[in-house]
């Protein structure tokens, strides 16, 4: 559910609108730091592409945790791959 | 992408209302922990490859592409990769899935008692021994990076409190209840004492298009429905009605759904309460409202399992099969009730609160349904009864059930198959253990 409050704090929906708008500089962060998690985690591999495969696409999804009054906690970047094909 | 199966097991309300009950009977310890980056955990058996993010690329290695290990949220078999990584974690542990109810595990050694419930990313730990709870936790925060959140206060939406010192234990949807009331615009709206008019009948909306004039009515029952599974047996009816004209509903049934947000509005403070009466007893309570349905004259039957007292699991359903007389109606009613009573049974021998063979009482209003369910009389008016229903028959020759009358004045159930007065209805939903504190 979306309240009047959380209106006003913009959700970028994208990677492109997230690195323009007036919190780039928060956003860009939530995402290094989102890639060094994933990379101390060990979640993957750089390998060629095996001739018969293709690989899945991505996106960063962007969210402003709030705290219990409302007030922002944190920016966060969550890299998700698209796998619904 | 490449992937065989994407079912991953989340906890049902009844067993986590059914832990709640034996937490309050038996003073146990309930805390709540939470796994960050919990899809990061599971892994792969089949390979899979993402494009490397932009912006992150390796230098020199553009062309190359990943290679997943650990699974990523968005990926559909994730869930799955995940459970399964911490099933194996907790079997490792000493630990038994319950065979009722995937997500709950349960560990007994001696006097001691473990559940965990899981649902996704939060863990529910239950214990009687505060040092095997250290023990536990210092063992999963060591596998996996874990949030303790300590003593559990809310999950799912629902407000756990505890009073120790009265051995209670008691589930609130205040605040969720507060949201979907302004959500709604319901807010400032007048209470009302019972949520279901019994003089209005509902009827299909018969000019075949939605005539709610803008009111989200699906979103409305979709909400209130949540409510009713969580912690509200008292809605059960009431939202198994509406929820039968989900497709053009029109200002009627609109009305039927803000007439429960008033109800709400004056039962706000209601709470599920879970004791520790030394009675220890497992009822299940059936009822059938005979041909309750304006349109096909097909009946309601409602079934509500008690346990100390404290409802964990209810149900109002209208039957498909017309019945031909109340006592037909009860017995289909039976049917289903002894469903749910041999899945209730096996999850509370899983969690070691009832002993083999042990018989699950249930209560009627109706003689002859009970007696059906002992000997295939009255030839004549039962030879009809299509073979499903005689399943009943077959578990209480087994023993796994067992039907008793109770007079209708004490059936709880009947509250789950049709509109009540005003008194009637406060008196049953009392019997529920929804306090009001």
């Amino acid at each position: 559910m979306k309240r009047a409050t959380v209106a006003v704090l913009e959700e970028p929906q994208n990677i492109k609108k997230a690195l323009t708008c007036e919190n780039s500089k928060e956003w860009e962060c939530a995402m290094q730091e989102e890639y060094d998690s994933l990379m101390t985690n060990n979640t993957w591999t750089l390998v060629p592409l095996p001739a018969d495969r293709k690989p899945i696409s991505y996106k960063w999804v962007f969210k402003i945790k709030q705290g219990a009054n409302g007030e922002v906690e944190r920016y966060k970047a969550r890299l998700v791959a698209r796998g619904f094909t | 992408m490449d992937y065989n199966e994407t079912f991953a097991p989340v906890t049902k309300f009844t067993s986590f209302r059914c832990i709640l009950a034996l937490v309050a009977l038996e003073d146990m310890e309930i805390h709540q922990m939470d796994m960050k980056t919990a899809f990061l955990n599971g892994e792969f058996l089949k390979k899979n490859y993402m494009e490397q993010p932009q912006g992150f690329m390796h230098q020199g290695g553009e062309h190359l592409v990943c290679k997943l290990h650990k699974s990523l949220y968005g990926l559909k078999q994730s869930p799955r990769a995940w459970n399964q990584k911490l099933d194996a974690f907790l079997k490792n542990i000493e630990f038994m899935k319950s065979e009722a109810d995937l997500s709950v595990y349960v560990a007994q050694v001696g006097d001691v008692k473990f559940f965990i419930v899981v649902y996704v990313d939060d863990l529910i730990l239950v214990c009687n021994d505060e040092n095997k709870l250290l023990q536990i936790k210092e063992e999963l925060s060591q596998k996996f990076e874990m949030k303790d959140l300590r003593e559990l206060h809310f999950f799912l939406g629902m407000e756990v409190e505890r009073n120790c010192d009265e051995r209670l234990l008691r589930i609130n949807q205040i605040k969720y209840l507060k949201e979907i009331l302004k959500r709604f615009r319901m807010e400032e709206c007048k209470p009302i004492g019972v949520p279901f008019d019994p003089k209005v009948k509902l009827q299909k909306n018969a000019n075949g298009n939605d005539e709610s004039k803008g009111f989200p009515y699906q979103q409305a029952v979709g909400s209130l429905m949540y409510d009713m599974l969580c912690t509200r047996p008292n809605l059960a009816y009431p939202i198994s009605v509406l929820s039968q004209h989900m497709v053009n509903p029109n200002m009627e049934h609109c009305m039927a759904v803000k007439r429960i947000f008033r109800y709400l509005q004056s039962t706000l403070q209601m709470k599920l309460q879970f004791d520790a009466t030394p009675s220890k007893e497992l009822l299940g309570y059936c009822d059938a409202d005979w041909g309750g349905d304006l349109e096909y004259k097909r009946s309601t039957i409602g079934f509500v399992f008690m346990i100390e007292g404290g409802a964990i699991s209810w149900s109002s359903k209208r039957q498909l099969i017309i019945a031909l007389s109340t006592m037909e109606a009860k017995y289909m009613a039976n049917t289903q009730v002894t469903k749910e009573a041999i899945w209730i049974t096996k999850l509370m021998m899983d969690l070691g609160y009832m002993e083999e063979n042990k018989v699950m009482v249930i209560r009627c209003n109706n003689q002859g349904a009970i007696s059906l369910t002992k000997n295939l009389t009255h030839h004549a008016r039962t030879k009809h009864i299509d073979v499903q229903h005689h399943f009943v028959r077959k578990r209480v020759e087994n023993g796994e059930v067992r039907f008793e009358y109770c007079p209708t004045e004490h059936m709880v159930a009947d509250v789950l198959t049709k509109a009540l007065s005003k008194e009637r209805h406060h008196k049953l939903i009392n019997m529920f253990k929804l306090e009001t504190s």
